[in-house]
């Protein structure tokens, strides 16, 4: 035995027992190594963050589109403007005729293909749509336009794509630049290493990696990107491995969804399909050569060749690109240069973070069913009910509001401001500004402002009058002065914002001149709590200590919750809760759920309808004349503004036609400004409601609603061949008389 | 009787097949009852108004022209159901059909554009004027709400519908499709609701005031209101 063990001598057998601890070593790494290549690729690849939707385009004949709004649209999704409209993408606008090739999209309600409409326009309308075989259509419908998204926290960000979403070319491009045995090697390219390795010693240090594109995935889907000698030790074992287990196709199409293009903000730009929408504002499958070719050189670099930092740089490297695939040849010398001579054409569109004050209401409203880790991972799907056109209007409004108050008053750096639009019809949210900077993204003063409404309470009060049958529009109401005995003994005295009192005024007078103290005591003889009830149910959905200074509108609230008290009343009384999300899907389309347009009667209809048309008098003959410097004469504006006490908030809120919004302005410390309802919030609702489609409300008086001429100063109806006010009464009717006049 | 679309499709019916089938064919109630309702929607004609000039009568007279009156389904709810047996192969080329042929749309013959009575001033001209395109536009969605419903599709029907009302807000005929889909849903409150709405709407449309009221029976009788579905069928009447 002892001449046996002799036979070894000890450095041998350590070297052997070395060499097999080592073997096991290898295989236990190779197996725990395999197990992770396999694990990672064949399950959730990434998380893909909540994709944020506007509401789509629908044309059909009749719809209101101004060739503005048109281009605008078209514009912000990424459609071309071509002579001849092959593909989708592509559009033709041309003395009222557009051809439109939409691009396919998974809605939430089925899938629907790109298509290539031809849409005839005539004075800003649809006048006939048409197939592509000349069929006649009723409904086109463009694909929305992605506004944001929902992020983890490693705010990574990817629009997956497929081989079959590439352009033509890509491919070839991607290899000639980054790896050109790419379907002949195993994973590795020994060649590769071992220069590398040459030029890391020569260094001194790593500087750098013979990779090839399998290696580029496994370096950064699997392993940290710190470039140390265990992570290259790693990686070659790994890209054999991944190799050996997948086609050269899956692995690629990894690759091309893998890859970093670059950095918006907090966002990181993963992947060629989210990079062609950054870069370019259009989907992979849409982009020419050149536009290839300058996302595969980013690949190097994306900082450094950032092209939206630094185009020159970014050009030659493109340029670059084009050589080397012209050295290849694949592509011609004169392709070579006439891509070369294109400009890199990148979006002049924002993507993301355009609309903060609008996403934070989406976030409210998901984040009350969803928990925030499948909001920031499961790629769900969102469709909310952003109008970006309408949107647009309103940050442009704002900002043009903005500018001329500082002509007028000089530099107001307190003052703060914002707006909600909304659909009359189904109470979607169509737009939203959550500070005097549109796009700035810190407070929402639509959200989260809580301030006292002032006169815009008026039309509550009016509401609980009418509906208690004991009043319309013409009966007399007492404008004289007034004392309230208050609890603690003191007087209340209200006074009108002129100083004076108007005796005796009807009751649509004192709406339309917004006296304060006729509404007092119409207020206090129907109740302080039941005007403060109706208030409720309208949408304010929260319950006041009932006090006379209440009717003065001695309450706060956002400029949201405004709003929502005031869709209620332009739609006859019923209360429909402002809705921001329309659906939800998973990101394989399949719908998680649909948020339904419902109602609930807040209000008498009959009551609600007369207000209406009282509110449309203020426009007309009021306090809101005002708005008629910016919207058309033939245009209806219905609504009230709202001062409070040392004019600290400036209100304005109303509808016109199909859309209801709130106005509202002030200091940020609440502390007094220079504006009135009228010269302050009265002035961006105009201009925003001058700029939007305005259809006609078409809706006909309710059962039980009749109109009548009156005679305002007798109080009576006339004649219908009289002349004087029309007014709608309900069941409760001022007396005939059978003059005209007094 | 607790199924709210039973009891509806018993009483709003115009047409006695579809109650035969309802009998003959229980198991495919779903089917039957679409049909009803959509008889029901269809079966609304609206008449040409009639427009009385009313610009020189003495008395002061409302604005307003009276609504047309509007042959509607009268049938009395306790109207006894007749059973007959139907052969085999009608039933079954009923059921393939069950979405009876709309007879031209309720707001096609509406008084779009009727004349005014000559007192009116613009303030007080109540607008009725639907793009005469977009109907086309609310035909073809209500009829893939009705296809996605047949498909057992509601989510997709109501969205349809919806998209109906954006084109077309003022058109009852969208809410009454929503408050029947609501019902059918058993969601009663819901139906109810949207039914009200629909109720602003009707001024012109009284057959839609009847079909409204009468499904708001139907709701109130789903929710066990036995007072409130008299009320509501006591309300139906008026518009008959």
């Amino acid at each position: 035995m002892a001449k046996q063990a002799g036979k070894f001598s000890w450095p041998w057998r350590f070297t052997w027992q070395l060499l097999i601890v080592l073997a096991v070593c290898t295989l236990a790494m190779l197996v725990y190594l395999d197990a992770q290549v396999r694990d990672r690729f064949e399950g959730h690849r990434w998380s893909l963050p909540a994709k944020v939707y506007a509401r789509p385009l629908e044309l059909y004949i009749g719809k209101q589109l101004a060739q503005g709004q048109l281009n605008y649209e078209l514009q912000q999704l990424g459609y071309r403007a071509v002579k001849k409209v092959r593909q989708a993408g592509q559009y033709r606008l041309q003395n009222n005729q557009l051809q439109v090739y939409s691009r396919g999209f998974h809605f939430a309600d089925g899938s629907q293909k790109g298509e290539l409409y031809h849409i005839q326009l005539q004075a800003n309308r649809v006048l006939s749509i048409a197939g592509e075989q000349g069929q006649t259509l009723h409904l086109a419908r463009l694909e929305p336009q992605l506004i944001g998204g929902i992020y983890p926290s490693h705010n990574e960000d990817r629009e997956l794509v497929q081989l079959a979403d590439l352009p033509n070319g890509f491919i070839e491009t991607l290899l000639a630049v980054e790896d050109r045995g790419y379907y002949q090697h195993l994973g590795v390219l020994p060649t590769g290493i071992a220069r590398a390795m040459y030029a890391n010693v020569k260094a001194g240090r790593v500087v750098q990696g013979g990779s090839t594109l399998t290696q580029q995935l496994v370096k950064n889907f699997y392993l940290s990107d710190q470039q140390t000698l265990w992570r290259k030790l790693q990686e070659a074992p790994m890209a054999l491995l991944l190799n050996n287990h997948y086609s050269k196709d899956e692995i690629l199409e990894v690759y091309l969804n893998e890859v970093f293009l670059g950095q918006q903000g907090k966002r990181a730009i993963h992947g060629f399909g989210l990079g062609s929408w950054y870069y370019f504002g259009q989907p992979l499958k849409e982009l020419q050569l050149h536009q290839t070719a300058l996302l595969v050189g980013l690949i190097k670099g994306p900082s450094y060749y950032n092209p939206k930092r630094f185009p020159q740089r970014a050009k030659q490297r493109r340029d670059l690109v084009l050589k080397v695939l012209a050295e290849q040849g694949l592509i011609s010398q004169a392709q070579r240069q006439i891509y070369q001579d294109k400009p890199l054409q990148l979006s002049q569109v924002a993507q993301y973070s355009r609309y903060p004050a609008y996403m934070d209401l989406v976030r409210q409203q998901l984040q009350k069913a969803y928990k925030s880790n499948d909001l920031n991972s499961q790629g769900l799907r969102v469709f909310t009910t952003i109008d970006p056109w309408a949107q647009q209007q309103a940050d442009l409004a704002m900002q043009d509001s903005m500018a001329n108050l500082t002509q007028r008053f000089g530099e107001l750096p307190k003052l703060q401001a914002a707006l909600v639009l909304s659909q009359r019809d189904n109470s979607e949210v169509l737009a939203v500004v959550g500070d005097k900077d549109a796009g700035y993204a810190g407070h929402n003063w639509a959200l989260d402002a809580s301030r006292q409404v002032g006169s815009l309470l008026k039309p509550v009060i009016h509401l609980t009058a009418l509906s208690s049958g004991r009043f319309h529009l013409l009966s007399p109401l007492d404008d004289s002065p007034l004392s309230v005995p208050q609890a603690d003994g003191s007087q209340w005295q209200p006074g009108n914002y002129d100083g004076k009192s108007h005796g005796v005024v009807p009751m649509y007078e004192a709406l339309v001149k917004s006296y304060n103290i006729a509404n007092v005591r119409l207020g206090m003889s129907l109740g302080v709590e039941k005007v403060l009830d109706q208030l409720s149910k309208l949408g304010a959905n929260q319950q006041w200590q009932a006090y006379p200074s209440r009717l003065l509108g001695a309450l706060e609230m956002s400029p949201l919750k405004v709003n929502q008290v005031y869709q209620s009343i332009a739609s006859n009384g019923f209360y429909s809760p402002l809705s921001i999300v329309r659906d939800v899907t998973q990101a394989n389309g399949e719908l998680l759920v649909h948020y339904p347009y419902q109602v609930r009667q807040a209000a008498d209809p009959e009551a609600s309808y007369i207000l209406q048309q009282e509110m449309a008098l203020v426009g007309r003959h009021g306090t809101g004349r005002g708005a008629y410097r910016y919207v058309p004469e033939h245009q209806e504006v219905a609504g009230k503004t709202g001062t409070t006490n040392n004019q600290r908030d400036s209100w304005f809120s109303g509808f016109s036609g199909r859309h209801v919004a709130t106005v509202w302005m002030g200091n940020d410390d609440a502390s007094p400004t220079p504006l009135t309802g009228a010269s302050g919030a009265l002035q961006v609702w105009a201009r925003l409601l001058a700029n939007l489609p305005y259809q006609k409300d078409q809706q006909s008086p309710p059962v039980g609603v009749e109109y009548f001429r009156t005679n305002p100063l007798s109080g009576a109806i006339v004649d219908a061949n009289c002349s004087g006010l029309v007014l709608p009464f309900g069941d409760l009717r001022p007396p005939a008389q059978s003059r005209c006049d007094n | 009787m607790k199924d709210p679309y039973a009891y509806f499709a018993l009483f709003s019916t115009p047409s006695v097949l579809a109650l035969r089938l309802a009998l003959v064919f229980r198991h495919r109630l779903y089917l039957v009852v679409l049909s009803t309702i959509m008889t029901a929607c269809a079966s609304a004609p609206g008449g040409p108004l009639v427009v009385e000039d009313q610009s020189h009568s003495k008395h002061p007279q409302p604005v307003k022209s009276e609504p047309a009156k509007v042959m509607v389904d009268k049938s009395p709810p306790s109207e006894p159901a007749v059973v007959v047996e139907l052969a085999p192969n009608t039933v079954a080329q009923d059921v393939t059909h069950p979405l009876p042929v709309e007879q031209e749309p309720a707001y096609l013959t509406e008084p779009a554009q009727a004349p005014l009575p000559k007192s009116k001033t613009p303030v007080a001209t109540p607008a009725r004027t639907l793009p005469v395109a977009s109907q086309k536009v609310v035909e073809q969605l209500l009829t893939e709400a009705d296809a996605a419903k047949a498909k057992g599709h509601p989510d997709i029907a109501i969205m349809k519908l919806q998209q109906a009302q954006r084109i077309s807000p003022t058109e009852a005929k969208v809410y009454a499709r929503l408050a029947a889909l609501y019902l059918a849903q058993g969601q009663a409150d819901r139906a109810e609701q949207m039914a009200r709405k629909g109720l602003t709407l009707v001024a012109y449309q009284p057959a839609y005031g009847y079909y409204f009221w009468r499904l708001i029976a139907a709701t109130r009788r789903y929710q066990g209101d036995a007072q409130g579905e008299a009320k509501a069928l006591e309300e139906a009447r008026q518009f008959q």
